[in-house]
């Protein structure tokens, strides 16, 4: 079409200078320079527009155009799925199931469209970790044993998965954590990769060990009234868009998750490589203990999908 | 253009007598209709705003607030204070003050310490000479310690809407409530002195001391919980929030079973009055929320810093603009809607000249206690007048007196001195 | 809650007889609710950091319980408000213009204007429980539907306007001079 039109566009994890922040950013130029200027976005950071909650209700409501963000489960608890623990243990698994051709895209695409949302495709950052101050542990042992509590995300299958880790998952609000970490209140974070926990609580935490329990990641989506408003070249010009920011964040990820595990051993964080038996440990009393549980909440035909896609067990 | 509508519409219809709550939902109005933003969508914003658990700190702290003032707690603090600091006509003001900035340490808002401490301390002091509506000045203005030492539901609020970190927030207001307290009580001592009054001592020393020591004896369990708050938060154990449900659940039995002044009855009254209070906030929150998600939608605080450095030149000069726009407002505005609309309007203003969100706290925290003071909109004035039983009139002059000897200067020293606000987070290791 | 049985012009007075009837009954039921409410937030709240600090095990899903409280604590308490017309609210244009006409003019153009935000907020809040009914979101661990707790606003923004109704046939009155000033 020739009409011109703006983007309300949001990542609310990070600042503008976050690779979240760099990728919204991107995508909003991108469609701007496919379009000639006739489509531009204007991008809002962190919690400018409220928590990911808010932010992800609004753009289901039309009042903000597009997120790169966690899709929230609060809708439908099936699009948990994707934080499934110990589902996928390199990165060529990860391409396989994530990118916008692989089969958990096709699993979860028609889920959010239900919502209200349209989505794009996965933003990976990378295997997830646990970072803490004073101590930490590297098995179910260790980590009962020291009581470590971590702040988690409180929807399944995330507090399931580092309780049956031997940790205490605490629900936090991510605004809280820092302080919370400083009073005492929790002993570290869980999930992420190593730059969050460095880049925002470097000061605090002493510890990053990677677990690899969970595939870290954000989502390019949009409201789908709004993408089903545009004609079809101009839904072209946003979806390349989105996909070029999305395989740029491929290219670069694991080379990103690499120059931040040594940054932050530079910077004194002690950065701990989990054996594999250890590993394995984990992730046996994990998939022995959460799994099932995801046959409750997500349904047989959704897990289904998965054992197809993944060796259990393994 | 959206900031100037906003507040021409709040405060037109405050003035008009509309309550702040249906003030706020028309200025949402307004702003969605200039901005053509579907309002009714926003309501979520609202909702996932309200639904806070650092919100719950207000319900939790005012509840705590009644239940100190019907359960005794209140009573035996000041009875410990006048013990230490004398019962001559200068100390029973300086008692008043202390007696504030003690109860300040435990409860989360001015209006409860107006409340406990008027109604002890307003009759004994006119017997003791001083002018009725002095004390009522004198009480609303030391009340306002209790917005500076932490914990604070003002500082909370401002913590949630500028998404600062509450600790750091309270934190910011301790030197600052020292610096009026020192100030209040200087004043004090100099006005008792001007009117010719000669401190006289008359109880012996020894009896005094003996006198401390059984009132502090006394007030042991309502003292204990400035450091079971504190202590907690600072040490630890909770965060802000949860020190506010362990405040009101150790109160409660104080009240009931060791100062035996809480029944089943009171309890029932003051939770009944702390849900009227909090649900009055709570709903202009709500609106004020969404006000604020508009303004950043729009980018509207950007177009403000604009507009500011246009006019004036130099940091400096916009810092002198900020303050005085905000001892306006305090005058015709009430706190809560103060640090609503303008802590996330001006922060962005604040963070580009170079002054730290922390220390606009402290600003904001120091213009809020001036202009619940100052006429028409005084909020804490009327509360003093009322719980002292003396007309506005007589109380106006004495009240505009100390808020330009006291809180005045601290004002200017918040200002331009940030090491006041910032040394303590800074030491503690919150900046 | 005392019944108004002060005379007034026939019709009005009668509606507001059965406004204070149903603020009688709804007082009465309201305040049990709320002290209830009020405690639960305090004490599970301090029983939450009893079990994460003294017992080592962090209870999920009490936040959510303390919230969905806490909602219909706020609101209920925003409509006892209402009832003892205790909004916050400054009164300096009352104080300049005495208690004569003009002052009685202004306070029911005021309290007009307050209604019609009442409703206002009504239909924005209806608009949310409606889209919360249709999407059915539920809260992180029990899953409880989040309208239960935004049905709140909707029962407040009902209280409202049933309150600032008799507020402004108060005022009329008044104005009418049918009625003594509260
Ligand atoms: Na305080
Ligand atoms: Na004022």
């Amino acid at each position: 079409s020739d009409d011109e039109m703006t983007f309300r566009m949001v990542s609310t994890s990070g600042d503008a200078s976050s690779p979240q922040g760099m990728s919204i950013q991107m995508w909003a130029d991108r469609m701007s320079e496919l379009s000639d200027g006739r489509i531009t976005g204007e991008t809002f950071f962190q919690g400018e527009l409220g928590g990911q909650q808010e932010v992800f209700d609004q753009m289901v409501r039309g009042n903000i155009d597009m997120v790169l963000e966690l899709p929230q489960s609060s809708y439908d608890e099936r699009v948990g799925v994707m934080s499934l623990p110990y589902l996928i243990t390199d990165w060529d698994e990860a391409r396989a199931a994530y990118s916008p051709d692989g089969w958990m895209q096709q699993l979860v695409e028609p889920i959010l469209e239900d919502i209200g949302v349209k989505f794009f495709g996965v933003y990976p950052d990378g295997f997830g970790g646990i970072a803490t101050k004073g101590s930490y542990a590297t098995n179910h042992e260790d980590a009962q044993a020291l009581n470590l509590k971590v702040r988690a995300i409180p929807t399944f299958p995330n507090p399931q998965t580092l309780k049956a880790m031997g940790y205490q998952a605490v629900p936090i609000d991510w605004n809280e954590v820092y302080t919370s970490i400083q009073t005492g209140v929790v002993a570290g974070d869980a999930g992420n990769i190593i730059y969050w926990d460095y880049e925002y609580f470097g000061d605090q935490l002493d510890y990053y060990v990677h677990t690899r329990h969970n595939f870290s990641y954000s989502s390019l989506m949009m409201s789908l009234d709004r993408w089903n408003a545009l004609d079809a070249e101009d839904q072209e010009i946003v979806a390349t868009a989105a996909r070029e920011v999305i395989d740029q964040r491929y290219e670069g990820a694991q080379e990103f998750d690499a120059e931040w595990i040594q940054i932050a051993q530079d910077g004194g964080m002690e950065y701990i490589q989990p054996t594999d038996e250890e590993l394995d440990g984990w992730a046996a009393v994990v998939q022995e203990q959460v799994w099932p549980e995801a046959e409750d909440a997500f349904g047989s035909e959704i897990m289904d999908v998965v054992r197809s896609n993944v060796q259990v067990g393994g | 253009m959206g900031a100037l509508v906003a507040i021409l519409v709040v405060v037109v219809l405050m003035f008009l007598g509309v309550p702040v709550v249906f003030s706020f939902a028309a200025m949402t109005l307004a702003l969605s209709l200039i901005y053509g933003i579907e309002i009714s969508s926003l309501m979520t914003t609202g909702f996932w705003a309200v639904n806070s658990v650092i919100l719950l700190a207000l319900p939790l702290f005012i509840m705590t607030g009644y239940v100190l003032q019907t359960g005794g707690l209140a009573r035996r603090l000041i009875d410990f204070v006048e013990a230490l600091v004398g019962n001559s006509k200068s100390g029973m003001g300086a008692s008043m003050i202390v007696a504030c900035a003690i109860f300040g340490a435990i409860s989360g808002t001015a209006s409860a310490a107006v409340a406990a401490i008027g109604r002890i301390m307003v009759d004994p002091m006119e017997r003791h000479g001083y002018d009725r509506g002095y004390v009522a000045a004198l009480l609303g203005a030391s009340s306002l310690l209790g917005l500076l030492i932490p914990p604070s539901i003002t500082m909370i609020l401002f913590a949630v809407v500028t998404r600062q970190s509450v600790t750091a927030c309270f934190l910011a207001t301790v030197g600052p409530g020292i610096l009026l307290m020192i100030l209040l009580i200087i004043y004090n001592a100099i006005r008792i002195r001007m009117g010719g009054e000669r401190p006289e001592q008359t109880v012996p020393v020894a009896d005094r001391w003996q006198n401390v020591g059984s009132a502090g004896w006394k007030a042991l369990p309502a003292l204990m919980m400035p450091v079971i708050i504190l202590g907690g938060i600072y040490g630890g154990f909770f965060t802000p929030t949860e020190a506010a449900a362990i405040a009101l659940v150790y109160a409660i039995p104080v009240g009931m079973f060791i100062y035996r002044d809480l029944d089943l009855k009171g309890l029932f009254d003051c939770v009944v009055q702390a849900a009227a209070t909090t649900g009055v906030i709570m709903v202009i929150l709500v609106f004020s929320f969404i006000a604020s998600r508009i303004f950043t939608m729009e980018r509207i605080p950007q177009e403000m810093t604009g507009f500011l450095f246009e006019i004036f030149e130099s940091p400096t000069a916009i810092l002198v603009a900020v303050n005085l726009f905000l001892i306006a407002l305090g005058m015709i505005m009430d706190d809560v809607s103060i640090i609503a609309i303008t802590g996330p309007l001006l922060l962005p203003v604040m963070t580009e000249i170079g002054v730290e969100p922390v220390h606009f706290a402290a600003i904001i925290g120091m213009s809020v206690v001036i202009g619940c003071n100052t006429p028409p909109m005084a909020p804490i004035l009327f509360l003093s007048c009322r719980v002292g039983n003396v007309g506005m009139s007589r109380v106006t002059k004495p009240a505009l007196q100390l808020i330009f000897f006291t809180a005045l200067p601290v004002q200017i020293a918040v200002t331009f001195w940030p090491g006041l606000s910032l040394f303590l987070p800074r030491a503690l290791g919150y900046l | 809650m005392a019944i108004d049985t002060r005379p007034g012009s026939g019709a009005i007075q009668r509606v507001l007889t059965l406004i204070d009837r149903f603020d009688h009954w709804v007082t009465t039921a309201i305040r049990p609710i709320v002290v209830a409410l009020g405690l639960l937030i305090a004490f599970a709240f301090a029983a939450g950091v009893f079990f994460r600090s003294v017992v080592g095990s962090p209870v999920f899903g009490l936040e959510e319980l303390v919230l969905l409280a806490a909602m219909w604590f706020y609101l209920l308490g925003a409509g006892l408000a209402s009832s003892e017309r205790s909004h916050l609210s400054a009164d300096f244009l009352p104080m300049l213009l005495g208690d004569g006409k003009a002052a009685q003019a202004v306070q029911l153009f005021a309290t007009a204007l307050s209604l019609m935000m009442a409703v206002f907020i009504l239909v924005w809040s209806l608009d949310l429980v409606s889209w919360g009914l249709d999407k059915r979101q539920g809260t992180p661990v029990f899953g409880i539907p989040w309208v239960v707790s935004q049905a709140s606003l909707m029962f407040g923004a009902c209280l409202f306007i049933i309150y600032l109704s008799r507020d402004f046939l108060r005022d009329l009155l008044v104005l009418l001079g049918a009625r003594e000033a509260d």
